[in-house]
């Protein structure tokens, strides 16, 4: 909520209250129209004030950034900027692993070695309150996804989820334009919030990122969910 | 986000200023008027800045009640002209 629009929404309308007022003791028809007309214009301004925004977005945007470029640099270095990505829901946090050979048994967070192969892991702690989902199922998926992410998160406008065999294909439609322009760094925020948000509707499983295709506003992942007994 | 909203504000401020402005200079008496041409320009300047990806559903409720209200205006007076 904004304060500042609320007070300059309340003000406009008393001040309409006063000049409708005040034509209707003059009996100037005129006077009340534009009173009522400012009145409509305080409603929406009051409306209005009600608009989620963090006066610290951009501050939270080029931070991301910064991190982007960061863990980009240990990506290069390690040579796993054609890696494969999976995610492991069964530690808590969830990891976020980056590896040539595939998913490693109990990575541990940040730079490591799995056999001489090493791997890049992030620790990713989303919707830590969020139930899990007692069925994996495309239309489930989809209805929490769009909940979580396009609902509170506000990431993009839809999700849907399709069944293709044992892959599951995520199409993110409509992305927030700041997160668009990530799609072209391997650590793309977005497909690290799907695929970590997916871990944890889940719970105890890997989720492997088989293929990922980005469009300007729109990235397909297709996925593969393995759950661990 | 808040700025798209502060830019819609400020426009669609501007333009009910002039219109109502003008309406007033004209002599314009009927108190409907300046609410639908209200209405118009805050529509107009919506289509234009669109400040959401996703419409909040206060905004929804908003917007149709506006559309509403600019609707009921258009149909009295329409009637009016059948009638008389």
């Amino acid at each position: 909520m904004n304060i500042r629009l609320l007070v300059l929404g309340t003000d406009i309308v008393i001040v309409s209250i006063l000049l409708v007022v005040y034509g209707l003791i003059t009996s100037d028809t005129g006077l009340v129209g534009v009173g009522a007309s400012i009145g409509v214009v305080g409603g929406v301004v009051v409306v209005y004030s009600f608009t989620p925004g963090e006066p610290a977005l951009d501050a939270v945007l080029n931070y991301a950034s910064m991190l982007v470029h960061a863990a980009t640099a240990v990506v290069e270095d390690l040579d796993l900027l054609n890696s494969k990505v999976c995610v492991h829901g069964t530690s808590t946090p969830a990891l976020i692993v980056f590896s040539k050979t595939g998913c490693p048994d109990n990575p541990n967070p940040g730079v490591g070695f799995a056999g001489s192969s090493p791997y890049f892991s992030i620790p990713v702690d989303v919707f830590r309150d969020v139930e899990k989902l007692e069925e994996l199922s495309a239309q489930r998926l989809e209805d929490s996804l769009n909940s979580l992410i396009a609902g509170e998160l506000a990431l993009c406008k839809a999700v849907r989820v399709e069944q293709r065999g044992e892959f599951l294909a995520i199409n993110v439609i409509g992305l927030a334009k700041p997160l668009a322009d990530y799609t072209k760094y391997p650590l793309d925020p977005v497909v690290l919030l799907v695929l970590a948000t997916i871990a944890r509707l889940v719970g105890e499983s890997k989720i492997h990122l088989v293929e990922k295709e980005a469009t300007p506003g729109y990235t397909r992942l297709v996925v593969r969910v393995e759950k661990i007994a | 986000m808040l700025k798209r909203v502060e830019l819609l504000i400020l426009i669609y401020v501007l333009l009910t200023t002039s219109m109502n402005a003008s309406l007033f200079i004209l002599g314009e008496n009927r108190i409907d008027a300046y609410v639908a041409v209200n209405v118009l320009s805050y529509f107009i300047t919506y289509a234009v800045v669109r400040p959401f990806l996703e419409t909040p559903l206060y905004v929804k409720v908003l917007n149709v009640a506006l559309l509403l209200s600019f609707m009921i205006i258009v149909a009295l007076r329409v009637y009016e002209v059948l009638v008389g």
